[in-house]
């Protein structure tokens, strides 16, 4: 019995380390109840830690939670903070600060921290290199890519007009910039090709593969063809409507020249009208000259010439006068009525009167104007007799 | 990755953490890197004057982790030595 308890008892053992496989520390219960020690005094042990650090964060005046303080920290520590806590660990001076122990760790931990170190200052080399290479590697990378496709391939463009649909809202990159320069003289050299070839350039392209986002924009932009040819219909339209524009314009210019040029023939013939009437005025001015001379020289005899004075007062008398008609010399008989001839007397003793002191000479010069006057007085306010009247008047 | 294996199995060593459940583990040694992350940022900010603060928060806004690296190596002397010294001591505080 006892050798088989001894069986059994080890059968137990072995039964019980079968069924709780993995270690020899106990029950499944004894271990789960030590592990929740553990962690509690762990837990206990951080909490412990976390209220130093935020006491510490609100004694430097740094407010807010732990958890925002050591959210910042990771964002610029994340990767190299577990390394830190390595290093912490193998340090030898767990019950000292760190400020009096640091020269104190132990080879090892030195060891450690020069690997932290070295962690750090290979993240902080690649940070720097990183910042001041910027990407130009990457550029230089996808411009010789560029390049070789370029010479591998044939010259290839996408027209430029296709660049100003790209709005450039903000500043690009140089990685944009070559990148776009590239495509712009590879889309230069395609439209080259088309023209030499007479094609359509963006069948030229799309054979070409031109590279880039915008060739395959392009392969599947068969409404852009549409969109030239419709812009092509609209600028023959346009070249339509300025051709009709000018040659109606040109049209009404040739209209106002039309009109000026009459207008101007018209001036000339009213000139003309007025020349030929100023010489016709001209004419008539002399021969009314004319008349007045001889109705002048006619009236010289007026204070000798017989007068035949009528009981009504009015005078008639003979004068010689150029006929305006005919523009012969014919004596006419004038018939000044009473008032008139009043007037007329008036007129001549004034003119006597009022030269009383004048030499011969002056006299008959005076006499001469006198006449003058007097006669266009007469042809003014007298009345021609007719001769058949005259002729019964003085028979 | 094989290197932090090694480290959080050091770490897990050290702190005698292997009777802990892998979970309880790594709640620890994140409870632990929380404290380091914020001592560090504490010390960070004592050696930054308000100008060089402005900075600091500035360039943290860019989210870019080489940018901050590379300000704080420029404006704090031996950050990588300040940074384990910190770890150090928050460890030892730990394990006290």
């Amino acid at each position: 019995m006892k050798k088989e308890s001894d069986f059994s008892a080890i059968d137990k053992i072995e039964n019980s380390a079968e069924n709780q496989p993995g270690d020899d520390f106990g029950t499944p219960e004894e271990r789960e109840s030590s592990q929740e020690v553990d962690f509690d005094r762990n837990t206990s042990a951080l909490k412990e830690l976390s209220k130093q650090t935020e006491s510490q964060s609100a004694l430097k005046g740094y407010n807010g939670p732990l958890s925002r303080l050591a959210k910042t920290g990771r964002l610029y520590m994340g990767s190299v903070l577990l390394s830190l806590v390595a290093a912490g660990c193998h340090s030898k001076v767990e019950t000292k600060p760190a400020s009096e122990t640091t020269n104190k760790t132990t080879v090892h931990a030195r060891q450690s921290e020069k690997g932290v170190s070295a962690e750090m200052q290979k993240m902080i080399k690649e940070a720097e290199d990183e910042v001041a290479r910027g990407d130009d590697l990457k550029i230089e990378k996808e411009k010789q890519s560029k390049e070789r496709e370029v010479v591998d391939t044939q010259p290839r463009e996408i027209h430029s007009s296709v660049l100003k649909s790209e709005k450039q809202s903000k500043p690009l990159s140089i990685q944009e910039s070559v990148r776009r320069e590239i495509d712009e003289k590879m889309r230069k050299d395609a439209f080259n090709i088309a023209q030499r070839t007479g094609r359509d350039p963006y069948d030229v392209m799309r054979e070409l593969h031109v590279g880039g986002t915008e060739t395959e924009n392009y392969k599947s932009r068969d409404s852009k063809d549409q969109r030239k040819l419709n812009y092509d219909e609209a600028y023959k339209d346009y070249r339509q409507s300025v051709d009709a524009r000018v040659d109606e314009q040109l049209q009404k210019f040739q209209e106002r020249r039309d009109i000026a040029e009459s207008q101007q023939s018209k001036n000339m013939e009213k000139e003309e009208l007025v020349r030929a009437r100023e010489d016709i005025l001209k004419e008539n001015w002399q021969k009314t000259k004319q008349i007045e001379d001889e109705t002048a020289k006619a009236l010289r005899g007026y204070l000798n010439i017989p007068v035949t004075e009528f009981e009504d007062g009015s005078i008639s008398l003979n004068i010689n006068v150029i006929d305006r008609k005919t523009g012969k010399t014919v004596q006419k008989e004038y018939k000044i009525g009473h008032e008139n001839f009043e007037k007329i007397k008036r007129f001549i003793a004034s003119a006597q009167r009022e030269n009383p002191g004048l030499s011969e000479q002056e006299l008959q010069q005076e006499r001469r104007i006198t006449e003058k006057v007097l006669a266009q007085m007469l042809i003014n306010i007298g009345h021609e007799i007719e001769p058949k009247k005259i002729e019964k008047h003085e028979e | 990755m094989k290197n932090n294996k090694i480290e959080k199995q050091q770490i897990i060593d050290n702190l005698k953490l292997s009777s802990l459940t892998p979970s309880q583990q790594d709640k620890i040694i994140k409870g632990l890197m929380d404290n380091i992350a914020a001592r560090i940022n504490m010390a960070v900010l004592d050696n930054l004057s308000s100008d060089e603060k402005k900075e600091f928060f500035k360039v943290l806004k860019s989210k870019k982790k080489s940018s901050v690296l590379k300000f704080l190596n420029k404006k704090i002397e031996n950050f990588s030595d300040l940074a384990e010294k910190i770890s150090v001591q928050t460890v030892s505080e730990f394990k006290k």
